[in-house]
């Protein structure tokens, strides 16, 4: 399995840890998260390895590619312009979130639309990026981040003040049907994999899922989303971390670095995960950008020989980001994320699949057909 | 044309090296334009009726400590009638932003602790600046006291209120470290009630005093720890450092010094009556005699130390059960071993008046010091 696939896949998985997610599972704690995270678990792997190998099958080409050369336009323009949508969506989440984070923990007196306009510079430069550099940009980022935020982990599975008592009791709640909420937010953590309707144009060469590559994957998502809604309860308290809304935050800050450089690590944390969120960012805005495109290319607004459709959807990701952050409040962003958790999320997965399943179809009757002449 | 495309370069260039300079017309107020929160003690009000008396420990900044004239820190106080407001009030007091990212300790009077927590802690876990890594403790006179006394062995530019619990000056057992996260854990929890230290001065007013703790129970009357509890508690629970015992038998008095201390314990129901297994190893020397000792005879003392440790141990523990607290977390661990079902901890309720307890103490002696 190729490196960037599993980059690809676990950046998606890390940015949600100080997302909505954890909120979510600890929200849905007395009534079996843990079931609903083992369910999504083993969803995900199944879903990682059929996307890979359908995703396979056509090596080199992003979805846009592969619906218009065998399916129906009138099922692939809906299907793509739909897709585009909830890139878009899971992309603005990840900003509003993290502006919200800025603004609560970071600078308390900056602008709203400064820190919009800060990320949006940056994540502009990415998404314009071509495809393959974006894979190599996460690869550098993932390496330079991830020791810091396995650290803090560690950090704090070690620490004497975690109280195992309440993990346990989370881990109790094993006898509580699985709960729907729960799964599809883990869901969403775990299907990063999606990402290869655009990305797959750069694996042009992609292998089959690997036991090693998926193997890896398992064992990271296990360890990931047991974190993600373990470790805040250990320290926050089964009960009592209910009413928190930003309950990694709370967490590490609780984690004391008696004779670190700092020995508040939640700076180093914020900070470990703003790089982890931008890159996401940028993923899913590109994804989504390019799904745009494929939908709706502008043969006549040119500069010179440039075509403008490109940055002309960059001004309009600008402005809805800029209007909907400055409107949405924290409890409005969490009851959105439930919903499209709920829903956008598991239609998204099915049309993918589908899409892909009868895309092959068509792919292997045009073949039938080349080969009758 | 590629000479163009250079301009056209160098001005973008340009332009974004121009926007570094409205950076510095961004929402960050300079350090000179800060006041520095280091603590907070809460009081009842006198004044103002069912609020609080709210205190600061605030850090002035000098250019040089050696060349300042007047004392680094500065008290303020207000009495309002919720401890936000009266931090606001007080922002009117002084010419600076007060920030509160520094404070390391939250104090407050042990009156507040009968009243509903929520209306005044509620602020410190509320606003994003505050560390949850705080400590919180509880003051002996009154909150204001504490936070203003200046004992004796304060440095300039040090606080010594901090080097008591933040493990990296004194280690004593007596002294218990409550963090903000862990009150608030317990306190909006069941099974496990929070344990504070308390915070008191010296007869002369020279130093602190930290020796005691107290017990919170929420909607329970607090209950109060003498310094040998404390100690014998925060041993067990905190694995403290440096805890000492003295035995005294036929003429000979004995101190021994434990180092390493281990403990464990089960909760049982069906066998015979509900019990609680507790099992302790303490690990250590004999630190002073006042007698030569036989290193042959260091399983004798191990058994008369065991017997008596194990005896106070459970005295604190009836205790703790007489006055229905739970600092150790049996509540927690019950609800922590049994499959989740409703009315858990009712069930635990009525369980825990009733427990009995079973403490055996294996204490090991490695050698009677650097002497016989």
């Amino acid at each position: 399995m190729n490196r960037f696939l599993i980059y690809l896949i676990l950046i998606n998985t890390l940015t949600n840890m100080v997302s909505i997610t954890p909120r979510i599972l600890i929200a849905g704690g007395d009534t079996g998260t843990i079931l609903g995270m083992a369910l999504a678990i083993t969803t995900g792997i199944v879903l990682t390895y059929f996307l890979v190998i359908l995703f396979s099958r056509f090596p080199g080409q992003g979805l846009p590619e592969i619906l218009k050369a065998y399916t129906p336009k009138w099922f692939a323009f809906p299907v793509l312009l739909f897709m585009a949508a909830a890139w878009y969506v899971a992309g603005l989440f990840t900003l509003m979130i993290y502006t919200f984070i800025i603004l609560r923990f970071l600078t308390p007196e900056m602008s709203i639309y400064t820190i919009v306009l800060t990320f949006a510079l940056v994540v502009t430069y990415g998404v314009l990026m071509a495809t393959r550099n974006i894979l190599y940009m996460s690869e550098v980022i993932f390496i330079l981040v991830v020791p810091f935020i396995v650290f803090v982990q560690m950090k704090g599975y070690l620490d004497p003040s975690l109280n195992w008592d309440y993990i346990r009791i989370a881990l109790m709640q094993v006898n509580q049907l699985p709960d729907y909420g729960a799964f599809t937010s883990s869901l969403f953590i775990v299907i990063g994999t999606a990402n290869l309707v655009i990305f797959n144009r750069a694996f042009t060469t992609l292998k089959k899922p690997t036991l090693k590559g998926m193997a890896i994957l398992t064992v990271a998502f296990m360890y990931i989303l047991a974190t993600t809604y373990l470790l805040p309860i250990g320290f926050g308290g089964f009960d009592s971390l209910e009413n928190a809304l930003y309950p990694w935050i709370m967490t590490s800050d609780s984690i004391r670095m008696k004779f670190g450089i700092v020995e508040r690590i939640v700076f180093i944390f914020i900070g470990s995960f703003l790089a982890l969120g931008v890159v996401s960012m940028i993923i899913h805005w590109h994804v989504s950008i390019h799904l745009f495109s494929s939908v709706f290319q502008f043969k006549r607004l040119k500069w010179k020989s440039y075509n403008l459709t490109l940055p002309l959807f960059i001004v309009f990701f600008w402005i809805v980001a800029m209007t909907l952050t400055k409107r949405m409040t924290v409890e409005g962003l969490y009851r959105t994320i439930e919903m499209y958790d709920d829903f956008v999320l598991p239609a998204m997965l099915i049309l993918l699949v589908g899409s892909l399943l009868l895309a092959k179809k068509g792919a292997s009757s045009k073949w039938r057909e080349n080969k009758k002449y | 044309m590629a000479g163009k495309q250079k301009i056209l370069k160098g001005s973008i260039v340009f332009i974004l090296l121009l926007s570094l300079l409205i950076q510095a017309g961004c929402a960050f107020k300079d350090i000179d334009k800060r006041v520095f929160v280091l603590g907070f003690g809460i009081d009842p009000s006198e004044q103002v009726r069912n609020g609080f008396r709210v205190t600061l420990k605030l850090a002035k900044q000098v250019g040089d400590i050696k060349q300042s004239t007047s004392p680094p820190y500065l008290y303020i106080s207000h009495d309002a009638e919720s401890v936000a407001e009266a931090i606001h009030e007080m922002e009117t007091r002084v010419d600076k932003v007060l920030d509160f990212g520094h404070s390391k300790i939250i104090v407050m009077h042990k009156e507040l602790l009968t009243k509903d927590l929520d209306t005044f802690m509620d602020f410190f876990t509320r606003r994003g600046d505050i560390q949850m890594i705080s400590y919180v403790a509880v003051a002996d006179k009154t909150a204001e006291e504490i936070i203003s006394f200046e004992p004796t062995t304060e440095a300039p530019a040090s606080i010594a209120l901090y080097n008591y619990f933040d493990n990296t000056g004194t280690e004593s057992p007596f002294v218990v470290t409550t963090f903000l996260f862990e009150f608030r854990r317990e306190v909006l929890g069941e099974g496990h009630d929070t344990i504070m230290p308390i915070i008191g001065t010296d007869e002369e007013n020279h130093d602190f005093v930290i020796d005691k703790s107290i017990v919170l129970k929420r909607g329970a009357p607090p209950v109060e720890l003498t310094p040998e509890e404390t100690k014998y508690f925060n041993s067990l629970m905190n694995k403290a450092y440096g805890f000492s015992y003295k035995i005294k038998e036929d003429g000979l008095i004995m101190v021994l010094n434990f180092d390493e201390i281990r403990m464990s314990y089960k909760i049982l129901l069906n066998d015979g009556d509900p019990r609680i297994d507790m099992k302790i190893t303490k690990v250590g020397v004999v630190g002073e005699s006042n007698k030569r000792l036989n290193s042959k005879q260091i399983e004798k003392y191990n058994k008369i130390a065991g017997k008596e440790i194990g005896k106070t141990v459970t005295d604190l523990l009836i205790k703790l059960q007489e006055n229905d607290v739970n600092p150790f977390g049996f509540g927690l661990r019950y609800r922590a071993t049994r499959l989740s079902k409703k009315g858990i901890m009712e069930e635990w309720k009525r369980i825990y008046p009733d427990i009995k307890f079973n403490v055996k103490v294996n204490i090991e002696l490695k050698s009677t010091g650097a002497v016989e």
